[in-house]
């Protein structure tokens, strides 16, 4: 599959997202190409399938908030390079000590994802999606496109809003929203800082 | 809220005009909440972006779950196997040597008509869940599919798509009275009424109420249904 084509299904809809993930959470060749590095660098199957996990949502976060069409090539090199760069960040992380001279020229590359602030502690997730989950799911679409840079045209053409200024005005009372929720729960606001 | 959350964006990018930023601050002086929203709105704005790898994260979750479904049930599968091959021996030897009349099991297996796998549209989130339950429903997973499908939908329409599937689920677990309350309601829906009415007057063979059978029996569409499956229903009806 074409790199280019799979950024346009993370951005055109949830359901062409959702495809595409599991599309490649079922892709033997990627799983195993993952896989099969992962352990040869030290990693036990339990960190392959984690860093499998993380690559996906690396993916999806950087090609849903990626704005130029001039990307060429295929998906699966590309999340080769999320999994390696991930998986190194991962070693440094657990100060292991092991030879990844690939993994750091793809750092260098200008078309390469940068994997950086991918690994939340399981507690910061779980307090992000505590919050995030009080949002109505029609709030939660267009902060996540307000957010990651789509215009107000945009998103109201994709979320089905009559103008952009309906678009507008949804956003600003859903952002008045997220603020009410950390207003009222300022020791929230403090743990997420 | 602040007419003034609309002007948020161009104030913190400084796009407002001299006096449009002078009442934007003016009215910070009197709200709170809006002064907490810009001084807060790198972290608002970072919230906003990371919904994405929360709805990532929950799609690779339910992915996850759906693949240990099957792992989970292989071994049932045996015992499912082996319950149905003994109920079919005991069934065979009670048809032999006591009885004529019809057991439930086969009112059921004549009579039942499994609801075509349908596409919904709706609320993102819901459409997720709605979607994975009629998967699992659809794989005959009903324990598994059962919670999704109890869980308060958005809309109407959704909540309707669950009750119906609900419905089902009850009938085919023998819990008759509450899918005929399921049903009931259903009755009242234009999409489902037919369905409904069958599955109804299914339940009512099934409780041995035969004449409230016929009754519901007679107020159905029979266009909807084959004539096969029609001669079936009017043989357990005499």
């Amino acid at each position: 599959m074409s790199l280019l084509y799979a950024i346009s299904q993370v951005k055109n809809s949830q359901e062409e997202r959702q495809s595409l993930i599991s599309g490649i959470y079922y892709n033997v060749t990627i799983k195993s190409s993952i896989f099969n590095f992962i352990q040869k660098s030290g990693g036990e199957r339990n960190d392959a399938s984690y860093i499998f996990d993380e690559t996906i949502v690396q993916f999806v976060k950087t090609a849903f908030s990626h704005s130029s069409s001039t990307i060429s090539g295929d998906l699966e090199p590309y999340l080769m390079g999320i999994a390696r760069n991930l998986w190194y960040q991962e070693c440094k992380k657990r100060k292991r000590e092991i030879s990844l001279p690939e993994v750091i020229s793809h750092q260098t590359a200008d078309d390469q994802p940068v994997a950086e602030e991918i690994f939340l502690t399981k507690e910061r997730y779980s307090l992000l999606h505590t919050i995030l989950d009080k949002l109505r799911s029609n709030c939660r679409a267009v902060l996540m496109h307000w957010a990651n840079g789509f215009s107000m045209t945009e998103i109201a053409e994709k979320l089905g809003y009559q103008s952009e200024g309906m678009a507008r005005k949804k956003k600003s009372q859903c952002l008045a929203e997220l603020n009410d929720f950390l207003f009222q729960n300022p020791h929230i606001k403090l743990q997420l800082q | 809220m602040s007419l003034y959350f609309e002007w948020l964006d161009d104030y913190m990018e400084g796009k407002l005009t001299p006096q449009q930023r002078l009442d934007f601050e003016q009215a910070m002086k009197g709200d709170e909440k809006l002064r907490h929203a810009v001084e807060n709105y790198p972290l608002l704005k970072q919230l906003s972006a990371s919904l994405i790898e929360d709805e990532t994260r929950q799609m690779l979750k339910d992915l996850e779950n759906k693949k240990s479904v099957p792992d989970n049930t292989r071994r049932l599968w045996w015992w499912l196997a082996a319950a149905v091959f003994v109920g079919l021996v005991a069934y065979i030897n009670k048809s032999i040597f006591f009885s004529t009349t019809p057991g439930n099991e086969q009112i059921m297996a004549d009579a039942y008509i499994k609801p075509e796998s349908q596409k919904i549209k709706g609320e993102a989130t819901d459409t997720l869940t709605l979607t994975r339950a009629i998967d699992l429903f659809d794989r005959n997973y009903l324990t598994e599919a059962l919670p999704l499908f109890q869980a308060p939908a958005t809309n109407d329409s959704l909540q309707t798509l669950s009750n119906r599937y609900l419905a089902h689920i009850y009938l085919r677990t023998e819990k008759l009275t509450l899918a005929d309350s399921l049903f009931t309601i259903l009755e009242n829906t234009s999409n489902y009424r037919n369905e409904a009415l069958y599955n109804r007057m299914l339940i009512a063979l099934l409780l041995h109420k035969k004449e409230e059978a016929r009754n519901l029996f007679n107020l159905l569409d029979k266009s909807q249904f084959s004539e096969k499956q029609l001669k079936k229903v009017e043989g357990y009806l005499r």
